[in-house]
């Protein structure tokens, strides 16, 4: 029986917090004034209140935020059918007038997502999302529409993540577009995406896709109860999950791995780690992360192995080489002058003539000046782009060393570092590098080598003693699984690649038989 | 993260640890007492290094909880308490020595103009920080720094090859090998380093076969301490290399092939300060973690700060010069070494044979009783 209990204004004002929690009323005005209350200030809110049945004596209400739905389909499924068609059925309302909700959600509302709602706070939470919440009077359940629309990114190739070979699609800002591209990769009913509401005020759509039968359950678990332990006002991106999530929280070093490509998540996942993606973000963050996955590029997969092996080898050369060769060259020049065969350090010590900085006051100047133009060549519009680097360029290449403020080795020193330091597939990790060398410089500045091998070894230890998500930062370098090993430091051809990674999938290793 | 160490990272520990300070300083004395045979006389000792990897595989198997847990059920509560104790004297002993001896190398000859006092606070403020790390990862750490000091050792012997004389190594066991193997006892102390394993019983991954890591690591060090012996000979003679303090390092300075195949001396420091820095790492931690058992504390990182603040300034003041540090680690330091690394443990794997028979005749006793 439809109840309709006798109209008119709740009784006492309730506050925000207070109405959300509550039910919604069978009274149509009491349902819109408490939407009222919470809408209150919110200009782009829409409360479409109409009439509709045989007598046009029901009321309804329509709720949505205007440019998050498509105002067609509000009108084509919703409208529509309820104020013009409605008519048309011959028994819709004659025989069922009794049950007008059910009548409306089954046979009326012509959307293919239809979900139904209890409470303002769900009501809130919808039409936060872009769906449209139909409430009819007399009923105390709203009917969820999805007729999500905005204006998005179209999908189009990653910005960060560029490839010579291979697929290059990217993820955009959209979730539900971003998880079509990575279903259509994998059409198999084990690959799940799951959904999780995190932030007090955003409630950002979280999803955790993973291969059931090959993500080992226990992570799947360990990202579920480390992501239901967040309690944070808002979530604009994936980072926030990291740093809330990650084993380690005073680490220069990631410990998740973040790509806008879909092939590179699809293909982790094979491996059996865990996806996390949030709305409103294009970067996607794989768990757990291992510090020489960060130097492997979905590339690495799409090229014949042979010159795919030595291009990885070149990255691990790059990673020394951003780490150790500023710090190794202060070190000779201030300590180990033997060390550098005679030609070669006439030629160094005939260039730093006149220069008045000891070498690590040269180099970190240099290095520091070089970050500052990087980071400036980030952030600058793009149309006065060239200009800095023109700028940059002679400041550093030219004018510095004419000046006498620095030698030319040290800029070759430190141009050499600044290419190698971007050869890192991932950003992230690049950057950490990069903060990296910055202790070792002062360590060679003041112990030589010594203070390069100690800074070494501390580095290694910490990295040794890091875990993600319980799996050792450095495997399979350390502890050392030869199986992995071969897919580390080279490219394994595909008839080679016949088990997932140990640590990741210890259950279900058989890729190809 | 699981505390237990692989067969591999056993291995690798054993290797640094064998070869901290003995690579710096042994080659001399070796040199000096079996001059062109060194090479043999190393290998010779090696048999021994072989024999104590063995004791010391059994005492591992023995210890299946700790190194305290067994001294104390094999010497009693208290006699294996104070043995325990006199052990982490030692440990912090063995650890400023070690670490004074490297410095004094590297003031003496590579960077000259740095205060003792700079380079061992960051050698131990390194190794404190990796032995606060705990042992998984300082085994790691083993892992990786292995391969790079067997690339960097490999590319050293192979650069000396092009610049020796073998006629150098001439000649061979003149007066037999019965005088070199009489010798071959007192050069054994190198492969002794390895009894430090036996400390790490409760993070050994299979006990039973630990022997197997420990042999192999003995037998690596043979062959690298043999070649490097070998080469130094060949490449000075033996009365140049007996004159030379530190004739590995000398060597590696006189590199020169091709003209661009020089000053390898980078190569030498860097595996020498890897092991070094894993040598005070592991005695910090085993001091650490064998004073925690002592003290029944649940962790060990509580120790290692004060096992720092006693070694730091021991290793300074220890003695006074290169020399005197020299002749009482030549005279009276590897005998000191001998009685806590072969004879205690000797004594040790004795009586737990002895304790094991006493069981076995009191279960048969037992059974014969019963029926």
């Amino acid at each position: 029986m439809r109840y309709l209990p006798p109209k008119g204004q709740p009784e006492e004002p309730l506050t925000d917090a207070q109405i959300l929690t509550q039910s919604l009323a069978y009274d149509l005005q009491t349902n819109h004034t408490y939407l009222e209350q919470l809408l209150q200030g919110c200009s782009d809110a829409v409360m479409r209140k109409f009439k509709f049945g045989k007598d046009r004596d029901t009321d309804a209400l329509l709720v949505y935020f205007d440019g998050l739905v498509s105002k067609t389909e509000a009108e084509a499924s919703i409208l529509y059918p309820l104020m013009l068609e409605m008519d048309q059925i011959e028994d819709a309302v004659e025989t069922q007038a009794g049950n007008i909700y059910e009548n409306t959600r089954d046979r009326l509302l012509a959307v293919t997502d239809l979900l139904e709602c209890d409470t303002f706070e769900e009501v809130m939470q919808h039409i936060a999302s872009g769906d449209g919440v139909l409430i009819i009077d007399g009923y105390n359940q709203g009917l969820v529409a999805g007729i999500r629309y905005w204006q998005g990114r179209p999908v189009e190739s990653p910005d960060q993540e560029v490839i010579v070979k291979g697929p290059n699609e990217g993820f955009n800002e959209t979730l539900r577009i971003n998880t079509a591209l990575l279903r259509r990769r994998l059409k198999t009913n084990c690959f799940k995406i799951e959904s999780i509401s995190i932030g007090r005020y955003t409630k950002t759509n979280t999803i955790i896709c993973y291969i059931k039968g090959v993500a080992d359950e226990s992570l799947i678990q360990e990202v579920k109860n480390r992501l239901e332990k967040i309690d944070i006002d808002g979530v604009l991106d994936t980072n926030y999950l990291e740093e809330l999530m990650e084993d380690h929280h005073y680490s220069v070093f990631p410990q998740a791995e973040h790509t806008e490509r879909p092939d590179r998540v699809v293909a982790h996942l094979l491996e059996g780690r865990v996806a996390l993606m949030v709305d409103g973000s294009p970067w996607a963050m794989v768990v757990p992360a291992t510090l020489p996955q960060f130097w492997i590029s979905p590339e690495d997969y799409y090229s014949r192995y042979v010159p795919a092996s030595l291009i990885r080898l070149l990255r691990q050369l790059a990673f020394l080489i951003t780490l150790l060769l500023p710090s190794l060259y202060v070190a000779t020049i201030t300590y180990h002058q033997e060390m550098i065969p005679t030609p070669l350090l006439l030629t160094i010590a005939a260039s730093r003539e006149g220069v008045p900085f000891p070498a690590l006051v040269e180099a970190l100047m240099m290095e520091i000046t070089f970050e500052f133009l990087r980071e400036a060549g980030i952030r600058m519009p793009r149309a006065i782009g060239p200009a800095i680097s023109i700028v940059g360029a002679l400041v550093i290449g030219d004018a510095a060393v004419s000046a006498g403020l620095v030698s030319t080795p040290m800029v070759v020193v430190v141009a050499f570092t600044g290419i190698a330091s971007f050869i890192f597939p991932a950003y992230n990790a690049g950057m950490a590098i990069r903060i990296a060398r910055f202790p070792m410089l002062i360590l060679a500045g003041f112990l030589g080598y010594f203070g390069i091998m100690i800074g070494l070894i501390m580095l290694l230890v910490r990295l040794a003693s890091m875990t993600s998500f319980g799996v050792p930062y450095l495997s399979p370098l350390a502890p050392t699984n030869q199986g992995d090993l071969s897919d580390t430091l080279v490219r394994r051809p595909w008839w080679a690649m016949r088990q997932r990674p140990q640590n990741i999938s210890p259950d279900n290793r058989v890729r190809q038989e | 993260m699981n505390d237990k160490i692989s067969g591999f990272q056993l291995y690798s520990i054993s290797i640094f640890i064998i070869f901290a300070t003995a690579i710096i300083y042994e080659p001399r004395h070796v040199i000096e007492i079996a001059q062109s045979n060194g090479w043999i006389l190393v290998l010779l000792s090696g048999i021994w290094g072989l024999l104590l990897a063995w004791l010391y595989s059994q005492l591992i198997k023995r210890g299946q909880t700790g190194f305290v847990p067994l001294v104390e059920s094999l010497m009693g509560k208290w006699v294996g308490r104070l043995i325990i104790l006199l052990y982490l004297v030692f440990i912090l002993f063995h650890c400023a020595l070690s670490l004074r001896l490297f410095t004094d190398f590297v003031i003496s000859v590579v960077m000259v103009v740095l205060p003792i006092s700079v380079l061992v606070a960051a050698l131990l403020l390194a190794s404190a920080y990796i032995a606060r790390q705990g042992i998984t990862a300082l085994a790691q750490l083993c892992q990786i720094l292995i391969w790079v000091n067997s690339i960097f050792a490999l590319l050293i012997l192979l650069a000396v090859t092009g610049q020796v004389d073998w006629n150098n190594l001439l000649p061979v066991l003149p007066e037999g090998i019965l005088l070199l193997a009489r010798a071959s006892w007192k050069h054994t102390y190198p492969y002794t380093e390895a009894f430090w394993m036996v400390l790490l019983v409760p993070f050994i991954h299979d006990k039973k076969r630990a022997g197997i890591p420990l042999l192999v690591s003995v037998l690596f060090a043979m062959f690298w301490f043999s070649s490097f012996i070998l080469l130094i000979t060949a490449y000075f003679n033996h009365y140049l290399a007996g004159i030379f303090t530190f004739p590995a390092f000398s060597m590696v300075r006189g590199i020169y092939l091709g003209e661009f195949i020089q000053r390898l001396d980078a190569l030498l420091i860097a595996v020498w300060i890897n092991n070094i820095v894993i040598k005070t790492s592991l005695l910090l931690f085993l001091f650490a973690h064998t004073g925690a058992d002592l003290l029944r504390l649940q962790n060990h990182r509580p120790l290692v700060l004060p096992g720092t603040l006693i070694v730091a300034p021991l290793s300074i003041l220890i003695f006074d010069n290169v020399a005197q540090i020299q002749n009482f680690h030549d005279q009276l330091f590897h005998l000191v070494l001998l009685f806590f690394t072969v004879v205690l443990p000797l004594v040790f794997f004795l009586i737990s044979l002895w304790k094991r028979g006493e069981n076995r005749a009191q279960k048969m006793d037992s059974h014969t009783t019963c029926s």
